[in-house]
């Protein structure tokens, strides 16, 4: 590249115009190797993008989308009037800021004991069995999960019951779900969560601990200053890719686990849930999408915001 | 290589730290492990009772009343599961490969500094995971304008693409492959498509193996896409084709229930027993798959091996 | 989505479908003004359900016996049902090209009707299916119309009438000597005898949905309320269907105090909120395990249970608990329940017309959908009903009966199919129930939800998050204090806007 913007001489501007030119010229290859993937979103992302305007307009079948009448705001009405968006922006945000920090801290924490774990057997049969649950569809998961706290008959009730202690009945308790819907979920996920931090371990070049120990390092000392900084843009990339769906909840969990119980909605009820639940009867496009373009915008904005940021502190890190 | 000599020199002297450090690790991932094996063996031993126990007594850690009845309804037909199942095969492995060759090429390339433009471009493939344009757009878009309905294709062009797994090997990329590395090959005159394909791809295998782990589940597990656009029973995949029978199962049992002018015995289907039994089906592949991935997970990869 | 209401819906569908009342005999002429069949057309058209395995075949002969007739063939793509509700509006909003589909008022008729997915077949029934509209009562043409235009093609009947119940031990009943359920008290006592004598068993009947249908439907005993939307109600004799609030009501305030003294009791704790361990086949719900007293359902529950106990030679007995209204009368049943719409995208609705015809009332075309290929898929039995062949099992059965969408609201139904002759209790109770039904004020009346979508949307999240758990008696404050929060939730959320436009279309409907 420096060879032929070298070539240029003459007037500093024009200089500057050409060696943008080369520049340009010279990220083709970059380009060429970007166009394929980039083909594919075109066409099965950016062109169904235009169903955005579903959203404002009063969408009937014989008009189809361009044809329809335009509605303005009064498809997002059913949301800002409810009274309950800030409720139910406030249990999105922060149901899903507790998945994020816990989810990246346990699968962080399997990915690195794990791979400490000497016996290759033990490794094997241990890191297979934390995924078993990512496979066990939250239907299922409810249906046991349903039989183990039931407040009669469950197995923990019995057990508590057993121990002389009074029966927890946690489906009219609130407060409790904000314990047991994370448990679930890092249940669930942080054992195929932990893949990810898994090959990046694997990814280390293996010299930087051999020289570590030349130094006479301990094993804690190894993981904090070789293993988790290593870790570090990994742990951010993913938090970023979280965050990126921020108000985005997690509505097959949600809908299996509590389904319509309204005992526990305050602490329970979450963006999607609500739009399922109110968009149930009358099934209408034009208000689901407009719920969906909502999350979007606000996603959007927010991690604009993260972006520029992590780009002020770290620019490496940023997610574009 | 130097894996193999490390564990004599250190069970020579094992430290206090790495005592300790063992005593955690092994209790800790003993303690998830079976947290997370306990449900998933109540499913397999669910899948093995009789309904009519599971309904009685409940969920057991070990089959009440066994009966293999839930598998014997689900393979009735073996012929039919064995076409659904090369169907999965075929849609998996394809949409594998291709997206995994798709990601990562770009993945390389918005990973390089010298690309000026990466940050740009790399927004304008995250955007799509922010918007999207709904269902209806996007069906009408399939159907009607890439005649997509019972085409195979329909399986395997929309998901080889996720904007996810491309940043996370990009983020491979950036940290894991040292740009010296890259300037030198590119001194001794390989180009950057070279360099992808020569020192790039070799560096980044346990980031392909994982990240292509993730995208062979997501293709192996989609039942959503195939009920969009196949009603071809030849062009049903696995997931989808066990998700229609167990409907179909429970339908029919409502039917013959309740049609009193035909002299119909009763049906006997255990659906419950046999959505445990189809979770089992459908997860016993790709934990198959897992282990010969898992080999690539248990030896660290060494730059200097590749410089040399 | 949810695969435990869809096929209860289907069972309440088949249900009716299997009520249909006698009519008479179709005597099959048809005036066809003059149409051009020279062109042989295919048409393709949505069903909900799954083929039988040997659907193809049956299709073949029908098949045939179109082209010959109408020079026409036809294909039935199959909606599994765990798919129905997402695929069946994806499909009819897209805009997709095919000639007909399945429609039922639970299907979201009206909906789709009013968003335009339907062809306007006003006048062409009458030229093109003219048997089908000879057949049908007149008055069930107004459950398929809106804004005064066909849309689609209802069954021929009107009258399909079972009331909602719950099938009970009959036996401990009597063994605990509590007196006959008439009442809502009545069960009580059932439920409290239960509880006492047999404290392993189960005291809350919450199937089909997780309101509480014991209320629900244990209050007709004392009001005479239709309609019910959102808890608006009007007294089914009115002629002229005011609306009101039911919460605003003294007996709305009894029942839920009666509800939460249940509820205190113990008959049931908080599980009836999460609405799980419910299975759908009769043999294997926990009533037929004897864990449940008692279990929600419909006259055909009834049946299968005592055939249940029949079976297995329990010495059990069934019965059906079930309440009328002070009147004496039950509801009759939806008028459309199942039905056929030409879509607005068909190139040919004269010849679909014309073929849906021939299918739903010409006898041999009934007998192919509704059994199969003769002698192949079923033979006549000793007793005149069709009946498998030997040595073909239910399991292994190459067509299923009912399996075809069509084959629940063929025409003439009783004329062409026989009649079963022997009678059980469940069946008697059919009858006796049918003889009661009547039609309130506004039968046929479909409210148009169209410029509602918002209030509508906060009454369902109102109704799911504050009037569910107060019909299963969890009272926050107090029992006035509680639906006092519910009144005036709706209020904010404009359930009077939803009162006045439903109101005037109720006076449109009314011909006021």
């Amino acid at each position: 590249m420096s060879k032929r913007v070298s070539l240029v001489h003459g007037h500093p501007a024009a200089r500057s115009r050409a060696s943008r030119l080369a520049r340009t010229h010279s990220y083709s290859v970059f380009y060429a190797m970007v166009l394929p993937a980039f083909a594919v979103l075109f066409a099965f992302s950016y062109i169904p993008l235009f169903g955005i305007i579903v959203a404002f307009k009063d969408y009937n079948y014989r008009d189809g989308i361009w044809g329809s009448p335009w509605s303005g705001m009064k498809n997002f009405q059913f949301l800002f009037r409810s009274g309950k968006l800030g409720l139910l922006i406030n249990n999105t945000l922060l149901y899903n800021i507790i998945f994020i920090i816990m989810g990246m801290v346990f699968a962080v924490l399997l990915a690195i004991l794990v791979s400490e774990v000497r016996s290759k057997w033990f490794k094997k049969i241990a890191q297979s069995a934390t995924f078993l649950p990512n496979f066990m569809s939250w239907v299922i998961i409810s249906t046991i999960f349903y039989n183990m706290v039931h407040p009669r008959l469950g197995v923990i009730n019995t057990l508590m019951k057993a121990l002389g202690e009074a029966p927890v009945d946690v489906y009219t308790k609130t407060g409790i779900w904000y314990w047991l819907l994370p448990v679930l979920r890092i249940w669930k996920t942080a054992g195929f969560g932990s893949i990810i931090y898994f090959a990046a371990i694997m990814g280390i070049d293996q010299e930087c601990y051999e020289s570590a120990k030349l130094d006479g390092a301990n094993v804690f000392q190894e993981i904090w200053h070789i293993t988790l900084p290593m870790l570090k843009p990994t742990i951010v990339i993913v938090t970023l890719l979280n965050l990126g769906g921020i108000l985005r909840g997690d509505f097959d969990m949600f809908y299996q686990i509590i389904g319509n119980n309204g005992l526990l909605f305050k602490s329970t009820d979450i963006i999607d849930t609500y739009v399922f639940r109110t968009l149930m009867r009358t099934n209408d496009i034009g208000m689901s999408s407009a719920a969906g373009f909502f999350q979007s915008l606000f996603c959007f904005v927010f991690i604009l915001i993260v972006n520029l940021l992590v780009k002020r502190i770290e620019p490496d890190y940023a997610l574009f | 290589m130097t894996t193999q000599i490390a564990p004599r020199r250190k069970r020579k002297k094992m430290h206090k730290d790495r005592l300790l450090l063992n005593i955690i690790a092994y209790s800790f991932v003993a303690l998830f492990a079976m947290f997370c094996l306990a449900p998933f063996l109540i499913m397999i031993s669910g899948s093995l009772s009789a309904q009519s126990a599971i309904i009685v007594h409940g969920y057991t850690l070990w089959p009440r009343d066994f009966s293999t009845r839930a598998y014997d309804v689900l393979f009735a037909a073996p012929d039919v599961m064995l076409g659904a199942f090369s169907v999965s095969v075929i849609v998996t492995a394809s949409g594998t490969v291709l997206s995994l060759l798709l990601c990562s090429m770009a993945a390389y390339a918005l990973g390089r500094k010298n690309f000026g433009h990466r940050n740009k471009v790399a927004f304008v493939f995250y955007f799509t995971t922010l918007f999207n344009g709904g269902l209806v757009p996007y069906y009408i878009v399939m159907v009607n304008h890439y005649q997509m309905k019972n085409n195979p294709l329909a399986l395997v062009l929309p998901g080889l693409v996720s904007v996810w797994n491309l940043l996370l090997l990009r983020n491979f990329m950036k940290n894991n492959i040292p740009d010296s590395l890259i300037e030198s090959a590119k001194i001794d005159g390989a180009g950057e498509f070279t360099v992808y394909v020569r020192i790039a791809m070799p560096l980044m295998v346990p980031a392909l193996m994982a990240i292509g782990f993730f995208t062979a589940i997501t293709y192996w597990n989609d039942w959503f896409t195939p009920m969009l656009f196949i009603d071809q029973e030849q062009l049903v995949p696995l997931q989808y084709k066990l998700y229609k029978m167990l409907n179909t199962m429970n339908a029919l049992a409502q039917i013959a229930a309740r049609s009193k002018d035909f002299n119909m015995p009763k049906l006997d289907l255990p659906g419950e027993t046999i959505k445990l039994a189809m979770a089992v089906v459908a997860a016993a592949p790709i934990m198959f798959l897992y282990s010969f991935i898992q080999k690539y997970f248990v030896k660290g990869v060494t730059i200097g091996a590749v410089k040399g | 989505m949810n695969r435990r209401n869809s096929l209860r819906i289907l069972a309440l569908a088949l249900m009716l479908a299997l009520m249909l009342p006698g009519l008479p005999a179709a005597s099959a002429e048809a005036e066809l003004p003059p149409i051009d069949l020279s062109e042989e057309v295919h048409l393709v058209g949505y069903i909900p359900g799954d083929p039988s395995r040997e659907n193809d075949e049956m299709m073949k002969v029908l098949n045939a016996k179109l082209k010959e007739d109408i020079n026409t063939t036809i294909e039935f793509k199959f909606l599994n049902w765990g798919e129905f509700f997402e695929k069946y509006p994806l499909i009819l909003a897209s805009g997709e090209v095919f000639d007909f589909a399945y429609i039922a008022s639970w299907a979201d008729f009206h909906a789709h009707a009013a968003r335009g997915a339907f062809a306007d077949i006003t006048e062409m029934v009458k030229a093109y299916a003219p048997d089908v509209y000879r057949i049908a009562d007149q008055a069930v043409w107004s459950a398929t119309s809106y804004h005064g235009k066909v849309y689609g093609i209802p069954h021929d009947g009107l009258d399909i009438s079972t009331a909602y119940g719950f099938v009970y031990r009959e036996d401990l009943r009597k063994k605990y000597g509590v007196q006959e359920l008439v009442t809502l008290e009545d069960l009580g006592d059932y439920i409290r005898a239960i509880k006492k004598n047999n404290p392993e068993m189960a005291t809350a009947a919450r199937d089909a949905t997780n309101n509480n249908l014991m209320l629900r439907y244990g209050l007709r005993n004392l009001t005479s309320w239709a309609f019910d939307y959102y808890g608006l109600v009007y007294d089914r004799e009115d002629p002229d269907a005011r609306l009101y609030s039911k919460y605003e009501t003294p007996e709305y305030r009894d029942g839920i105090q009666l509800m939460a003294d249940w509820k205190n009791e113990g008959f049931w704790d908080t599980s009836v909120m999460v609405g799980q361990d419910f299975v759908n086949e009769v043999d294997q719900h926990p009533f037929s395990q004897g864990l449940s007293a008692f279990f929600g359902g419909q006259t055909g529950d009834y049946s299968n249970t005592i055939d249940f106990i029949k079976d297995f030679g329990l010495d059990w007995e069934a019965g059906f608990h079930w309440v009328k209204y002070p009147s004496g009368h039950i509801d009759k049943g939806d008028v459309l329940n199942d039905g056929v719409s030409i879509s607005a995208t068909s190139k040919h609705p004269e010849r679909t017309l014309m073929a849906m015809n021939l299918i739903l009332t010409q006898p041999e075309y009934k007998w192919l959908i509704g059994f199969g290929i003769p002698e192949k898929h079923y033979v006549i039995g000793e007793d005149g009903f069709p009946t498998l062949p030997p040595g073909i099992t239910p399991d292994n059965a190459p067509y299923n009966y009912f399996m075809h969408a069509f084959s629940w609201f063929l025409y003439d139904r009783d004329s062409t199919f026989p009649q079963r002759q022997e009678k059980d209790a469940a069946d008697l109770l059919e009858e006796e129930m049918n003889a009661l039904a009547n039609a309130p004020t506004l039968y046929g009346f479909y409210l148009d939800t169209a410029d509602l979508a918002t209030e509508l949307a906060a009454l369902n999240d109102i109704w799911i998050e504050y009037e569910m758990p107060l019909t299963w008696g969890f009272i926050n404050e107090s029992v006035e204090a509680d639906i006092a929060n519910l009144i005036a939730k709706q209020k904010a959320a404009g359930i009077d806007k939803v009162r006045e436009e439903a109101q005037k279309q109720i006076d449109a409907f009314l011909g006021k």
